[in-house]
């Protein structure tokens, strides 16, 4: 057997080394403040695991079992710890993230909220800045559990973790913009679509255009030179594969921008209006479905017959007319026939992804909730947060929903006039009323945990 | 001038007002013990942001600098600290901390900022700036600093501070801001309407940095006066 007894003392002090200098690192990040404390309780972990794995590394030249594999079977046994450090790093990278500043802590507590709600008591999320103009959601704790069950780390060890951690990015660049944070709720809703399953009920309301499939399979067959041909069969089967695929992802992304209306309102199709256009023309589709078909599909669940700004409903339609002007450009035709697809049952997506939403979480209605939203509205126009409605036996926490959509509405109703009334430059009324919104959210946060902990 | 009474303050704030007649605190988490019948107060609480200048970076705070804010403001960190949690303030630490409740006066109505007595006797001082205009908006800045020799944990959420009213007799006339926003000398101060954390104190303004700059320059060049 091809053994190397020096070599392979070499390479495991290499790891140990890793673990050793992933440690310091830790320590440091342990140093920063945060403003949740699942930071702290994953670099425990993380400290702890690696402690863990330093120590079996140490042992492993000592143990039997070790000692009598090749060099090969040896290397293999090593890996092992490689892939658990690639999990590692990027959890500690993502806590990272999180320590680098302040963005956003007030939407914490809100968006754990709605996540324990659907998801369950033992979930949590570190909310941080992503160096790109973008949103994203991405699971964490699974596979951290995975990669530790993998090198044998103590279950005691293990359950210092909550049940699910989702990492939830968010522009960092323009975290001053709160209102228009409430696309926060669209990644929500993947981590709602993955666990509820939505695909097992969404994808079989789709359903291809076989007859035109048939047609671009038989044209595309008919245009390739001989030495080429590979069957119109084959071709539409290709096809065919291509436009499931394109379905499956236009699918998701269009559950969760119904998710995303379904929790935060107007408030989201606000924030998707604020901020889908810097993602290029209306019609351009990538994985993504072309804005102008998201857009269409928002409109369809707002009715605006109950918002009464006459400034938020001229945008509104600005903005609805501009979307409905023409029909979608696809950019290729097997977009197209998966965009159609989707476009011939999206009332019905719409009504299952609802239905599923409203059985968990439920379904936040701004009509039901007018007269909260102009009371917080109307605070706005004092200069003062929209965290509370006075009622007749006393003031109540405005809910997240109302907060977000009086917001909006002050934003683009009431802009000019506070700014002409303190002699504020746009900007910083701009930035003032974010502010504003900004401190609601948080207020109303501790004055419902305030009533909570009695 | 009148101190308004805890019966006069809980009508400006639950009473039938209308608009920016109303005295608004919010939120009061707890009226009966933030708004003592007896008193003549309303109980106020420490906030979650901290500001702290950066010790090592600052080198003299010149508030007669053109680039005052600019260069000042970026040499300070803010602290976040969610109720639960604690901020240690250091024997002789200066720092900036905010009431958690957001606060807007009617133009009738003045207000003076007084430590709780408990925490005076901690050694903790909350406001050295302790008057509030009449129509002022946002939350309360409080300039903390510990006078004792053992450091002080500092908690969001606890009552620190003491808000006592008075009337103003007349209501204080309002002056529209001008087209750039700046105040002119004399009238409603309108540099920190509307903060939502603590805030740096703002460059002197423009007038006064002016007369200061001219004296300045009449001590150096004497003969050409101004």
């Amino acid at each position: 057997m091809d053994t190397n007894p020096a070599w392979r003392s070499h390479v495991i002090q290499a790891q140990v080394d890793r673990c050793l200098a992933f440690e310091d690192h830790i320590v440091r990040l342990r140093r920063r403040e945060y403003a949740s404390e699942l930071p702290p309780i994953i670099l425990d972990f993380l400290e702890k695991a690696s402690g863990h794995v330093r120590r079996r590394l140490r042992h492993l030249l000592r143990e039997p079992e070790f000692t009598v594999l090749s060099d090969s079977e040896a290397q293999t046994e090593i890996g092992r710890y490689l892939d658990f450090y690639q999990g590692m790093y990027l959890a500690a990278s993502l806590v990272e993230r999180v320590g680098a500043g302040d963005g956003l802590v007030e939407l914490y507590m809100p968006l754990r909220r709605i996540l324990t709600r659907a998801l369950g008591e033992e979930t949590d999320l570190l909310l941080l800045p992503i160096p790109s103009v973008n949103y994203s959601l991405q699971p964490v704790g699974e596979g951290l559990r995975k990669v530790a069950k993998g090198v044998d780390i103590a279950p005691a060890t293990l359950s210092m973790l909550p049940g699910s951690i989702y990492a939830v990015g968010f522009p960092g660049l323009q975290s001053a913009h709160f209102v228009g944070q409430c696309l926060l709720a669209h990644e929500v809703g993947h981590a709602m679509y993955a666990r509820y399953k939505l695909a097992d009920v969404l994808l079989p309301l789709v359903q291809k255009d076989e007859e035109h499939l048939g047609e671009l399979a038989r044209s595309i067959a008919t245009a390739m030179p001989d030495d080429m041909a590979i069957g119109e069969v084959r071709i539409k089967a290709l096809l065919s594969t291509a436009i499931t695929r394109a379905v499956e992802r236009w699918v998701k992304e269009i559950a969760c921008d119904i998710i995303g209306y379904a929790l935060l309102g107007p408030a989201f199709l606000m924030s998707a209006l604020h901020f889908l256009p810097l993602w290029g023309p209306l019609d351009d589709s990538t994985e993504y479905p072309p804005n102008r078909m998201r857009l269409h599909l928002l409109f369809d669940l707002l009715d605006d017959s109950g918002i009464r700004y006459r400034r938020v409903r001229a945008f509104l339609k600005t903005w609805r007319d501009a979307v409905s002007f023409k029909k979608i450009e696809w950019g290729t035709p097997l977009d197209q026939l998966a965009g159609e697809a989707i476009m011939t049952v999206s009332p019905q997506i719409s009504r299952v992804t609802l239905e599923q939403v409203k059985d968990r979480v439920g379904v936040f209605d701004y009509r039901d909730r007018v007269d909260h939203i102009h009371a917080l509205v109307e605070r706005m126009r004092q200069g003062i947060p929209p965290n509370e409605v006075v009622t007749a036996t006393g003031p109540i926490p405005a809910s997240f929903p109302c907060v977000m959509n009086a917001g909006w509405f002050s934003l683009l109703d009431d802009l000019g006039a506070i700014r002409r009334e303190h002699g504020w430059s746009e900007k910083e009324a701009k930035d003032k009323m974010n502010a504003w919104v900004a401190k609601a959210v948080e207020l109303r946060e501790i004055q419902t945990r305030w009533q909570e902990v009695q | 001038m009148s101190l308004l009474s805890a019966a006069q303050i809980y009508d400006r704030i639950y009473g039938d007002y209308e608009g920016a007649q109303r005295l608004v605190i919010s939120p009061i988490l707890e009226p009966k013990g933030q708004l003592d019948p007896a008193g003549a107060s309303v109980d106020l609480r420490m906030g979650t942001r901290f500001t702290v200048a950066r010790r090592a970076k600052v080198t003299d705070l010149d508030s007669n600098a053109l680039d005052f804010e600019r260069r000042f403001g970026s040499l300070q960190d803010e602290y976040y600290v969610p109720i639960g949690d604690y901020f240690v303030l250091h024997p002789n630490h200066f720092v900036l901390g905010e009431t958690l409740e957001y606060v807007r006066l009617p133009a009738d109505i003045g207000a003076y900022v007084v430590t709780r007595s408990s925490w005076g006797r901690h050694g903790l001082v909350i406001a050295t700036a302790v008057g509030i205009h009449p129509s002022y908006f946002g939350i309360i800045t409080l300039e903390l600093r510990n006078l004792a020799d053992i450091p002080l944990r500092l908690y969001p959420g606890k009552s620190v501070l003491q808000l006592f009213f008075h009337a103003v007799e007349p209501p204080l006339v309002e002056y529209p801001a001008n087209e750039s926003g700046e105040e002119p000398l004399g009238a409603a101060p309108t540099r920190y309407l509307g903060s939502t954390r603590p805030e740096m104190g703002k460059a002197l303004d423009k007038h006064e940095r002016e007369i200061i700059r001219r004296f300045r320059n009449f001590r150096r060049h004497p003969i050409k006066l101004l």
